[in-house]
């Protein structure tokens, strides 16, 4: 019975897994600025997460580690440190964006401008982190997300036709603005495939204590849970398209996000948006903050529980609690969350090799996984999206800063 | 015994102790070398000097200045000897017990701080 109830938790975690600023707004300016055209690339990033996600859940049910604790035991300190760093710094990005997020949700619903809503936003996450355990914080976010399925209700409203949705899911290369079609690749890319999602998984499965059998829950959570998440983003992509790309609207602010659902939602489109985002967002920032909490917990060997209370795991309390404030400080001056986000995301690409391969070398290790280590298909898909979101990033990140074409 | 790969099985696991409560992680290893004899392995090392000299020289002496201006004052290396060392697998399990050592040494000192924070218990 736990783990039937565990698998629909699972499905509804995928909302909170996959749909947060990043992949929102990264959907959102893509349906904008090139309709239909990137849903390939958000297929392809669900469908990498999904096999990431079975893998980190998979490698901590079999071998009782966190992805964590088998990076430092089987690469020892010196990479574990040059992995986590750089970790570190696309994690605290991704914190920004999310803070950002909640914060520019609040300022949609009450017109008062987002850096005042930071110091709130950042002591509510914190308070809900410092008070709350585990279950909660995952379960919570989940439920709540449930609003998201507005997003498919609005596709649904809008009558899109279907015949170019999927044409939209085939690869094609665009005819204008090439720089700006690989650099929203990229950013659906490394929103959709974030490697604290995989932290974060795996130390809630240790924390549930998984083991053997929960291998197929394991297996439905990853692909069912987040092909739901990745389909409502694709709702998302839509929505942008039906609605903004035939105004040639081009996303530069978070607000003209919002009245994409004023087609579909004349009365509480704006609203809607901004709290479900909004809820999304939050969820997200305390996922994030608590995985960079459980990477440097479980690589240096702290007592890291967040079902503990935080004077039992005094540095792992600390940590999230640091995290926050500094992902706090550069909004509190009214750095633009939406740039950060596209900023984290492409950046979150570019360095995915970084955390993937020592990943998928562990995963391929017998001493970690016995019988259950990765098949042929699985390690391809990976390398292969892996190493096609680092190639784009490399090239579409300077072309992006440069705003070339 | 079979034979324990010391690199491979013991340094860098997470380091347990009797009542299962995580020390740390074995961040070095001291052998000792006498002339004309096999090196024999004496103790397993922890903390934040053992793992400075291990990521490079440039973090030691940063670490230091660090080690003396804040934290616990019985802080630096912890070594364990190897007497102790009751199991080797998953974890390196120990027969100590992690409040006699100096192992959470940065975790009470911080756990004071964190104690004043209300709604921290």
């Amino acid at each position: 019975m736990k783990k039937i109830v565990q698998a629909g938790l699972g499905i509804v975690t995928g909302i909170g897994g996959f749909l947060e600023i990043g992949s929102v707004s990264t959907a959102a300016q893509a349906g904008a600025a090139f309709g239909y055209q990137l849903i390939w690339a958000l297929v392809i990033g669900i469908v990498c997460l999904s096999f990431l996600v079975e893998m980190s859940g998979r490698f901590a049910a079999v071998s009782q580690h966190t992805v964590v604790d088998g990076l430092r035991d089987r690469f020892g300190f010196g990479f574990f440190s040059v992995v986590s760093v750089g970790v570190a710094l696309v994690i605290v990005l991704i914190l920004m964006a999310e803070l950002g997020g909640v914060a520019l949700s609040i300022e949609l619903m009450t017109g008062i401008g987002f850096p005042w809503w930071v110091m709130p936003v950042l002591i509510v996450s914190w308070l809900l982190i410092w008070k709350t355990d585990f279950e909660i914080i995952e379960n919570g976010s989940s439920i709540l997300g449930l609003l998201t399925l507005c997003f498919a209700v609005a596709v649904y409203r809008l009558h899109p036709q279907w015949g170019p949705i999927a044409h939209g899911a085939v690869p094609s290369l665009p005819s204008t603005d090439k720089a700006q079609y690989w650099f929203l690749c990229v950013s659906i890319l490394g929103a959709s495939i974030t490697p604290y999602l995989m932290y974060f998984y795996s130390s809630g499965a240790v924390e549930d204590k998984w083991d053997d059998s929960y291998l197929g829950v394991n297996r439905f959570i990853a692909f069912a849970g987040m092909a739901f998440g990745g389909l409502l983003a694709i709702a998302v992509l839509i929505i942008g398209a039906k609605v903004l790309h035939p105004q040639h609207v081009q996303i530069e602010k978070f607000g003209q996000m919002a009245n994409m659902m004023t087609v579909p939602f004349p009365k509480w489109g704006k609203a809607l948006f901004a709290v479900s985002l909004g809820i999304t967002c939050l969820g997200a920032a305390l996922e994030v903050a608590l995985s960079l909490a459980y990477m440097f917990g479980q690589g240096f060997g702290w007592n890291s529980s967040e079902n503990k209370a935080p004077v039992k795991a005094a540095r792992f309390s600390m940590t999230y609690t640091i995290a926050l404030v500094i992902a706090a400080l550069p909004l509190l001056v009214g750095l633009d969350p939406m740039k950060v986000t596209n900023m984290a995301m492409a950046l979150t690409a570019a360095t995915l090799p970084l955390a993937i391969v020592p990943f998928l070398i562990l995963m391929n290790d017998p001493r970690y996984l016995r019988e259950h280590t990765n098949k042929v298909v699985g390690n391809s898909v990976v390398v292969i999206v892996m190493v096609l979101s680092f190639v784009l990033a490399i090239v579409s990140i300077p072309l992006q800063i440069l705003g070339g074409n | 015994m079979a034979a324990i790969r010391i690199v491979r099985d013991v340094l860098d696991k997470r380091i347990v102790d009797r009542s299962n409560a995580t020390m740390g992680r074995v961040d070095g290893i001291v052998l000792s070398v006498a002339p004309g004899e096999q090196p024999e392995v004496q103790q397993i090392a922890f903390g934040g000097d053992v793992l400075a000299h291990r990521a490079g020289k440039w973090v030691v002496r940063p670490t230091r200045w660090i080690r003396k201006h804040v934290g616990p004052r019985r802080s630096g290396d912890i070594r364990i000897d190897w007497k102790h060392v009751t199991q080797l697998g998953r974890d390196v399990r120990v027969s100590l017990s992690a409040g006699n050592t100096a192992a959470l040494a940065w975790e009470t000192w911080m756990a004071r701080i964190v104690a004043r924070i209300p709604g921290s218990r």
